[in-house]
């Protein structure tokens, strides 16, 4: 987990250089207060960075929280934590591997078939396949969403959604 | 004059049929507003046209009633699964959802009731006390002001996230950077759009909060496998009190005031909104707090952004009737209504047509607190919503936040925005980096770099004589009270700790 959150931060780190890069090229009058923000919001960025790769979060958070009891205890349970979700680290990856196909498939029927008709399609295989709901619950469920949507949104609303691909 | 004129309007309101108005207005508000990205807006919307035959009073009792109606449900949804019902009950989610997983939906949900009842009513007696002076008030407000009042909420951001404050500066400053997607307000120049036609404008905060909030938090509750969204499973136990929760309120006198005074002072203000009164509300009520545990569920984190965002009606509609300069897309359209049946906003109006402007506050009072009696009233009901199991709690949500970003404007590009921001805030949570630094710097930072050009720009042609500026000093001596007041409270901590 220690390895993924340094990940997130080199990210956000790669995100910040960009920005700077891209702030220098705009004209001066455009960059005044992006340049005032991404200078220091990069140089936390690579502090951050520094201090998440040579384990020095621990002596940081003493200097930002101070070496009272509530620091001591809120470092515990910071360790605590990370021990706990370094064990829970290969079903958790899983989970978010089968989550971004759930959420793919959502948008992939968003766009190719149009919400209203994403919501039945979408639903009954999630509660059937991913949470094991019954068959005659997972009707109902399913039922009742996609006609609520449907009848709300789509009739009484008249939401303008925007144009599928089919249909 | 204004007393009479005030009883005069209380007396048309209650006379039969005209109740029915506010009634229905109030109803209909509270049920589209309960419906994410959909909100009380396109309820009025909806409505102008249906008014065209109307006359005027029954017109003015309903838009008073749309206003006021469509305040407090879209913070249900905020607590009882991070979706904010409209952009002004983001911050509600804060602290609301933490205290929805803890069990304590209902004590939520009631301390929302009554913050939004109580602070729509001072926003109201502030209202009609500013009535006769609203012109000197507003001519107080000038660039260097809003400046000032942008920089004090950003400097709450080291307060908010007291927990992991370099990552709380540093997702500031990200969402600072976000802010400035699109044209520069002075140059027009285009920064940051990656060549999408979609960012010209800007990125709107609400796909943003659908997906940092929303869409993060159940992408959270299916990867931990939590079996719900209340940490409770046994119903009372899951229900929280309503008692309490309207108690926090009345305990704490003095954040509620201040949430509720500088709620209505910001919509007073044209063009700042609901949304920045509610996130500053926040960032002060964090600041005044030593020993609370906000964004963790702090009822105090509901209180102050619920009475901020209640008070600001009353003070939004004071630019409104005395010149009609809307301030929000809400009051723009009741701004319309009121055109097309002849009443034209400005001194006439609230000279010739008192009594017509107090049926408006009285609908918009009326509204406010039927609203949170209805509330305090299906609290209970709507916090068992938390207990439904997961598995089929996060498909459905999920649809409703897609659901929400379609139906906002109607564009492919607000889903994909919310989606990436969904990523963004999942990541967020769980390395442990605040997202409530990232959104008030989203929020603040079109008044910021806004109201920073015109400043230096007046400072350059020497029109900024900051002793002339009382609202500035008082705004300078608060700036510097937030900056210092941190350190004194820790020294005077530690000094306590040694003698101790």
């Amino acid at each position: 987990m220690r390895a993924r959150g340094m990940l997130f931060t080199a990210i956000l780190t790669g995100v910040g250089v960009v920005l700077l890069v891209q702030t220098l090229y705009l004209a001066p009058g455009s960059r005044l207060a992006p340049l005032w923000v991404i200078l220091p919001t990069l140089a936390l960025l690579i502090l951050e960075l520094v201090l998440e790769g040579t384990a020095l979060p621990d002596r940081a958070f003493r200097a930002l929280h101070g070496d009272t009891l509530r620091g001591t205890a809120e470092r515990v349970e910071l360790r605590l934590r990370l021990h706990v979700s370094g064990d829970r680290r290969r079903p958790r990856r899983s989970r978010e591997l089968r989550l971004t196909l759930w959420g793919a498939l959502l948008l992939a029927l968003v766009y190719t078939v149009g919400f209203l008709a994403a919501v039945p399609l979408y639903l009954a295989p999630y509660l059937r396949v991913e949470a094991h709901v019954a068959w005659s619950k997972t009707l109902v469920i399913t039922m009742l969403t996609a006609g609520f949507f449907y009848l709300v949104f789509g009739v009484l609303l008249n939401v303008p959604f925007p144009p599928a691909l089919v249909g | 004059m204004i007393l009479a004129s005030a009883l005069e309007g209380l007396q048309i309101l209650l006379a039969w049929p005209n109740i029915l108005y506010p009634v229905a207005g109030t109803l209909l508000a509270m049920v589209f507003s309960f419906l994410p990205g959909i909100g009380g807006v396109t309820l009025m919307a909806l409505a102008v046209p249906w008014t065209f035959s109307w006359d005027p009073l029954p017109t003015v009792l309903l838009f008073g009633a749309l206003v006021g109606g469509g305040t407090f449900m879209g913070s249900v949804t905020s607590i009882l699964f991070n979706i904010p019902g409209t952009a002004p009950n983001a911050a509600t989610m804060l602290d609301g959802y933490p205290l929805a997983q803890q069990g304590e939906a209902r004590t939520a949900i009631a301390c929302s009731a009554t913050a939004s009842a109580l602070g729509s009513t001072v926003g109201i007696i502030l209202l009609v006390a500013f009535i006769p002076v609203i012109r000197r008030v507003l001519l107080l407000f000038g660039p260097l002001e809003f400046l000032l009042l942008a920089i004090w909420g950003l400097a709450t951001i080291a307060l908010v996230s007291r927990r992991a404050v370099l990552k709380g500066l540093i997702a500031a400053g990200l969402g600072l950077m976000v802010g400035f997607v699109g044209m520069d307000p002075r140059t027009a120049e285009l920064r940051y759009a990656l060549g999408s036609e979609y960012l010209v404008d800007g990125v709107s905060v609400i796909p943003v909060f659908l997906g940092l909030f929303g869409l993060a938090e159940m992408m959270e509750l299916y990867v931990s496998r939590r079996e719900r969204i209340s940490s409770q499973s046994d119903v009372d136990a899951a229900a929280g009190s309503t008692r309490a929760g309207v108690l926090a309120v009345l305990k704490n006198p003095g954040l509620f005031a201040r949430s509720s005074v500088l709620g209505t002072m910001i919509g007073m203000v044209p063009g700042i909104g609901g949304t920045v009164a509610s996130f500053v509300a926040y960032g002060q009520a964090a600041h005044g707090a030593k020993d609370g545990k906000f964004g963790e569920g702090d009822i105090r984190g509901v209180l102050a952004p619920e009475a901020a965002n209640d008070a600001k009606d009353g003070g939004s509609l004071l630019p409104v009737l005395a010149f009609g300069i809307p301030g929000s897309e809400g009051t723009v359209l009741l701004l319309a209504a009121l055109t097309l049946h002849g009443i034209v906003p400005g001194p006439e109006l609230l000279q010739d047509q008192l009594t017509l402007v107090f049926v408006l506050i009285w609908s918009l009072f009326f509204s406010n607190w039927l609203t949170s009696v209805l509330g305090l009233a299906t609290a209970g009901h709507f916090s068992r919503l938390t207990l439904v199991p997961a598995q089929i709690i996060v498909p459905i949500i999920t649809l409703l936040v897609v659901l929400a970003a379609l139906a906002y404007r109607g564009s492919m590009g607000d889903l994909l925005l919310a989606v990436g921001f969904g990523v963004l805030g999942y990541a967020m949570k769980v390395h442990g980096w605040p997202r409530v630094s990232f959104v008030i710097a989203l929020v603040l930072a079109a008044l910021f770099e806004t109201n920073l050009h015109l400043t230096l720009r007046l400072h350059e042609l020497d029109r900024l004589s900051l002793l002339d500026r009382p609202i500035s000093l008082a705004l300078f001596a608060l700036l510097a009270a937030t900056m210092v007041w941190p350190v004194i409270n820790r020294a005077l901590q530690r000094r306590r700790g040694v003698s101790s």
